[in-house]
């Protein structure tokens, strides 16, 4: 008994030792908190990347925006596009073992359904409860409520759940409150720890049923912080690996010098607007919305503040077949000064103009006062606030708290511009950070459902531009320009690849680590 | 006494003339009052005497943008090409005047708190001391964040909040000043002439308190600007674009250790506005010989 003992204590130390030798581990910095990581929640960046990492869904998406198999091998659309069935792998399993099958995907569209909240707008009107049915343990059957060209690009949105798991810890909130804290997923990575203020670690799952190639990350963490001495210094000391996309030009430039990282880029379909309230005074006039377009010195702000690339419209140039060739915005005082004289306001000075940016991003302050400045020249009093993010997505959602002027980075949650259109400019969306805009107009929610109704490509693009044109002509944001996407990455991590849906692009287990 | 004997030539001294000449002879008080006059003259005269007094409103250049110290730009400039200098006089300005406002509101109200407690004892004593004993047990910069997460967060809330916690600091001190006086003969005089106790508590006990409030006001001051930089810099700063010291060092925070001159200096401004201070406070307390005043 004795020797057992000592034996077991002699090798704990050695085995320990070549568990820790080995890994992989990373440190990642986010701008924000993760807000939640439940699939049926999850809205904005962090929310996704965590999501992206931690769960699954029947199908991802490639660097083209093309769809490829994940918890499903393959997939049949019916010759009328009313339905899709999706064939699970037969190796699919989730975090805890337990097989995927079709009862979790019926389970988990439900879930999604009842609770009304994240990606749910995405399904509005085109599935319903019942809609999804389970033809055997790994056959599922979307029947769509309507023809929705873009449904197959929203299917990634749709992170599959445990729900034996989920069912096991339901409490009278389906399983809300287990899965804020917890994960029942198929994802790649494990939740190993989460505070909510400072940070999260996900630890590699090596039993993940896809496999994992050469050199994969063992351990990510996220530190969360928006302070760009901190990451510089971060950087300096070795604990970063990898800097968030939002770090301000002069820490790439600091990150740049320093022997250990590369710097990568990718230009995005994430496009940065200024939001212009058009339910609010003065703003609810449209010679007002096209005056402070006008007095955008577009030059500026993405050759100098923030680079970025062209955004000539509301839609990105990346959404090549649906892209209004528009030409791009000007920045002429005079005549945003002559778009005022044409307004209700012709004649009035310090004409009131409310402006938020996220606070404690330094671009987003730059280009606060580089506006205030040039509104100011044209007639305007602008007050400029920097609110911290949680506070913007809560006067997002009324109308007369929404400031005249916000500004919002918006990029496609699943990859189709339907993406873009609804989420920013229907009716429905009204109420969220995505569309300040108020915009509220029959017109425009007509083009988007008709554009989502229609199986012709050929048809649904021509929608698109007349829309693209239409909202261009009432000016309903200041188009600054698209995110060029850039991250210090330690010369030792390889993977990063934009993809045009949210966060997609932060999914671990494609990246690999390529030093020993 | 030392000092009548000092100018036997000149008999007719005035009181004044003998308190200048006191406060002239120590060192830390002449400092402590030049840094004040030079800080409270450059607020004043800021739009006459700084280099670019157009930067202090909504104005950028961003080919100007993070230019290090020079003879065009004194402190160098911040992030969107503005004149560091121009920016510091003028937040001298917010500074200045929040500490003024805080105290015009935090002193009056303690003093007069602390004579009342003083001279009455009793029930007002009771009452009095005890609720500064609480407040006194809140930390100022705890509860400023707490109002401004209720109200709207900018500096005017945070500096309500820090004026009402800082009467206690008064109340305490003229209330065990008055407590001495009370037993004293000319107010006992005073008493039995029948003067109103209005009379006794602001033409009696108060001009005898004077000296103390006043040393404790200039050590205030110091301490009062630090606070409203340290809101500030935790982001409850006033309206941008208006230059505010605290604001500065926490924007230029952000590119440190490279462009050391958009923190440090402001940082540098602060140290020495509340030093000035500090110094003028440390000398009126020794040329009043006030020992209550910590």
């Amino acid at each position: 008994m004795r020797r057992t003992v000592c034996l077991a204590l002699g090798l704990l130390p050695l085995a320990a030792s070549a568990a820790l030798a080995a890994p992989h581990t990373i440190t990642v910095n986010t701008v924000q908190i993760f807000g939640t990581i439940d699939p049926a929640k999850i809205s904005d960046y962090t929310d996704y990347m965590a999501s992206a990492n931690l769960y699954d869904g029947l199908a991802n998406v490639d660097p083209k925006g093309q769809l490829v198999p994940e918890l499903a091998e393959k997939w049949d659309v019916s010759p009328d596009a009313a339905s899709v069935t999706f064939h699970i792998r037969p190796d699919a399993k989730f975090q805890d073992g337990s097989p995927v099958q079709a009862e979790d995907v019926v389970y988990s569209v439900e879930r999604l359904l009842k609770i009304n909240q994240g990606p749910a707008n995405l399904f509005a009107g085109v599935l319903k409860p019942g809609s999804v049915e389970a033809i055997d343990a790994k056959t599922v059957k979307f029947n769509l409520a309507k023809t929705f060209s873009p449904f197959l690009a929203t299917v990634p949105a749709i992170r599959i759940v445990n729900s034996k798991l989920v069912k096991a810890n339901a409490g009278n909130d389906d399983g809300q409150t287990y899965l804020a804290t917890h994960v029942a997923g198929a994802g790649p990575y494990t939740l190993k720890s989460w505070d909510r203020g400072t940070g999260m670690t996900v630890e590699r799952d090596p039993n993940y049923y896809r496999g994992w190639g050469e050199g994969p990350i063992d351990e990510v963490r996220f530190v969360i912080t928006n302070d760009e001495a901190t990451v510089r210094s971060m950087a300096a000391s070795g604990e970063l690996t990898m800097s968030s996309q939002y770090q301000s030009p002069d820490t790439y430039d600091a990150l740049a010098k320093m022997p250990r990282f590369k710097i990568v880029k990718g230009e995005t379909s994430v496009a940065f607007y200024l939001k212009l309230n058009s339910k609010l005074a003065p703003t609810d006039d449209a010679h007002i919305r096209k005056a402070i377009a006008l007095a955008t010195d577009y030059d500026t702000i993405k050759g100098t503040i923030l680079p970025g690339g062209d955004l000539t419209g509301p839609l990105p140039k990346t959404f090549a077949e649906a892209h209004l060739d528009s030409p791009q915005s000007k920045f002429d005082l005079e005549a945003a000064k002559a778009e005022i004289a044409k307004s209700g306001y012709a004649g009035k000075t310090d004409i009131p103009l409310s402006f938020d940016y996220v606070s404690a991003t330094k671009f987003e302050e730059e280009i606060g006062l580089l506006m205030q400045s040039n509104l100011q020249q044209v007639g305007f009093k602008v007050t400029l606030s920097a609110e911290p993010w949680n506070r913007i997505t809560e006067i997002a959602s009324k109308v007369e708290m929404t400031p005249n002027v916000t500004e919002v980075f918006f990029g496609p949650t699943y990859p189709s511009p339907d993406s873009m259109f609804y989420a920013q400019y229907h009716s429905k969306s009204a109420g969220t950070w995505a569309s300040m805009e108020w915009l509220k107009n029959p017109e425009v929610d007509k083009m988007i459902d008709d554009a989502r109704a229609t199986g012709d490509a050929a048809e649904q693009n021509k929608i698109y531009k007349a829309l693209q044109q239409k909202l261009i002509d009432d000016q309903s944001d200041a188009y600054l320009e698209t995110q060029i996407v850039r991250h210090a990455m330690d010369k030792c991590l390889d993977g990063y690849v934009p993809v045009p849906m949210q966060s997609f692009d932060y999914a671990f287990h494609k990246y690999k680590w390529t030093c020993s | 006494m030392s000092e009548l004997a000092a100018a036997p030539a000149r008999p007719q001294v005035s009181i004044a003339y003998q308190n200048w000449h006191r406060f002239s002879r120590n060192p830390t008080a002449v400092i402590g009052s030049v840094i004040v006059t030079v800080v409270v003259l450059t607020a004043v005269l800021a739009p006459w005497i700084a280099p670019h007094p157009d930067h202090v409103g909504s104005i950028v250049n961003f080919r100007a943008r993070h230019l290090p110290p020079s003879a065009q730009y004194w402190f160098g400039t911040d992030n969107v090409g503005r004149d560091i200098f121009t920016r510091v006089l003028f937040g001298y300005r917010v500074s200045l005047l929040l500490a003024a406002v805080v105290l015009a509101f935090a002193v009056p109200l303690g003093a007069a708190l602390g004579l009342i407690a003083g001279y009455f004892g009793g029930w007002a004593e009771i009452v009095i001391m005890r609720l500064t004993d609480i407040a006194l047990a809140i930390p100022p910069l705890v509860m400023a964040l707490a109002v401004t997460a209720v109200l709207t967060p900018n500096l005017t809330h945070a500096m309500l909040a820090i004026a009402a916690l800082w009467w206690t600091w008064h109340t305490r001190l003229i209330f065990s000043i008055t407590r001495t006086l009370r037993a004293q003969e000319f107010v006992e005089a005073a008493e039995i002439l029948g003067a109103s106790r209005f009379h006794i508590l602001f033409r009696e006990l108060l001009p005898n308190c004077a000296s103390a409030i006043l040393v404790k006001t200039s050590l205030d001051f110091g301490f009062v600007i630090l606070i409203g930089a340290a809101l500030s810099y935790l982001g409850l700063g006033v309206q941008p674009p208006t230059p505010d010291l605290g604001t500065m060092v926490a924007s230029g925070a952000d590119f440190l250790p490279d462009r050391w001159w958009e923190s440090m200096l402001p940082g540098a401004a602060i140290l020495f506005v509340a030093l000035g201070f500090n110094l003028l406070g440390d000398g009126l307390r020794d040329l009043y010989d006030v020992e209550s005043v910590r």
